[in-house]
């Protein structure tokens, strides 16, 4: 009878035990098989929602621009026109461009450059736990957005100068109206990267947010590195156009005052990058999508 | 069926209310709270499938790449299945549940939580939040299933 009882236990305490297993696997397989299409259906899904929430939120924030003062108000519109002056300015002169370029390649019979289709998107939504390494923002499959284009973000420049685009990640999973962006500290994210003053070319892969940095791997040994030079996207892939800043290198984070670069294996050199973008505050960003 | 539909509304309304807290930059397990309230006030076992499906769903609309909060969620209820619907012994307990609970739903993040202050002080508030939360969730939560007639003590144990 005693061994009856105990056999009992231990099967109880094996079914006990077991259950969890089974339901973890159960729900790591569902995950896995239908993450995509179940991911579109509720990002679709709660977008009227979180949407609904941000209208609230921008109204809120129109009402509290009437509490300022007029005269705080005209200077802030007299600043906005100077920088629309000198950002139109400065579109004018990359059309220039472009037509130059559009020429010199029909003369040199190159193919001709299909070129970018910028989308303008609010970030929507942001989880404590991850938030400088990915965000969901407003736009998606219905807006051209497609998985891997590249998302850049605005640095405004101190003292009203013109604002600049920094690269702040790609789009790696996509909805009919918004979309997941994981940024460069992402380890989900990598880009083709080349170096402004050496001109070497390697792979840039996110590090995690706790680090806060990225590594750039498959350097050429023999180039020199310096602290704070500029990370560029080199333009191998057509996705990501050319010359666009990502951040700058910086230390290694294994101490203090090291060298930025470490030999990879002894065939190649790594480097690790600081962001140029301030992913924490991140509130609007451009999605370049082909056109 | 009437607990299929309470159960359907009230994590719908609490994802979309945990979401935006989280969006805001506040980490308030709502979704916990309610499943581990119902999950000994009205029905274990539709607990935890609510919880498996209502934290994989919660995964998808912050674009996880591993479903943390389903599983999470899912070990929460799981006691209450475990213990048969038992009515928690006492409001101190409650107020225990409640304080453990954040730190049970960090787990996944708990690296982030130890080395970033921000994270850790975020935590430490939905502790006391959640040791309010929690009592409040379970009295709500008895109070409602008894007046829709879908609580666990309704029938067996007649009630209050």
């Amino acid at each position: 009878m005693a061994v009856f009882k105990k056999k009992v236990k231990v099967s109880r305490i094996v079914l006990f035990a077991a259950i969890p297993v089974v339901i973890a696997a159960l729900v790591l397989t569902g995950f896995f098989t239908f993450r995509r299409t179940l991911a579109r259906f509720s990002l679709d899904f709660y977008y009227p929602f979180y949407q609904a929430a941000k209208k609230v939120e921008l109204a809120g924030a129109r009402q509290a621009l009437a509490l300022q003062s007029r005269q705080d108000l005209a200077s802030a519109v007299e600043q906005l026109q100077r920088q629309n002056a000198l950002l139109a300015a400065q579109v004018q002169r990359l059309r220039e461009m472009e037509a130059d370029n559009e020429r010199l390649r029909q003369e040199l019979r190159m193919p001709r450059w299909s070129g970018y289709h910028e989308v303008y998107a609010e970030v929507i939504l942001r989880d404590p736990a991850t938030w400088s390494e990915q965000f969901v923002i407003s736009k998606g499959l219905n807006d051209g957005i497609e998985t891997g284009d590249p998302v850049l973000t605005f640095q405004f420049a101190p003292r009203g100068g013109t604002p600049s685009c920094v690269l702040a990640g790609r789009v790696v999973e996509i909805s009919s109206r918004t979309s997941v962006v994981a940024t460069v500290v992402n380890p989900a994210c990598q880009f083709s990267v080349s170096l402004a003053e050496s001109g070497a070319s390697g792979t840039l892969t996110g590090n995690g947010a706790d680090a806060g940095t990225a590594l750039i791997s498959r350097l050429p040994l023999k180039s020199k590195y310096g602290l704070g030079e500029m990370v560029l996207t080199s333009g191998y892939s057509e996705r990501t156009p050319q010359g666009i800043c990502i951040g700058f290198l910086t230390d290694a984070p294994m101490g203090a005052n090291r060298a930025a670069v470490v030999h990879d294996g002894g065939l190649f050199a790594e480097a690790w990058m600081k962001p140029a973008a301030s992913l924490d505050n991140i509130r609007f960003v451009v999605v370049l999508t082909g056109k | 069926m009437f607990a299929f539909l309470y159960f359907t509304l009230w994590s719908m309304i609490l994802l979309i209310a945990e979401t935006l807290l989280r969006s805001a930059g506040l980490t308030v397990p709502l979704l916990a709270f309610f499943f581990v309230a119902a999950s000994f006030a009205v029905s274990p076992g539709m607990a935890l499938c609510f919880a498996l499906v209502f934290g994989v769903a919660r995964d998808f609309v912050m674009g996880s790449f591993m479903p943390w909060d389903g599983l999470v969620l899912a070990a929460l209820t799981l006691p209450a299945v475990f213990l048969h619907a038992k009515r928690p012994g006492s409001d101190a307990l409650e107020f225990l549940a409640g304080a453990m609970i954040p730190l049970v739903v960090a787990l996944p993040s708990a690296w982030t939580v130890m080395t970033t202050p921000e994270a850790f002080a975020s935590l430490l508030t939905s502790c006391l939040l959640g040791a309010i939360l929690l009592p409040v969730a379970f009295g709500l939560v008895s109070r409602s299933a008894d007046r829709l007639k879908i609580g666990v003590w309704n029938s067996a144990d007649g009630g209050e």
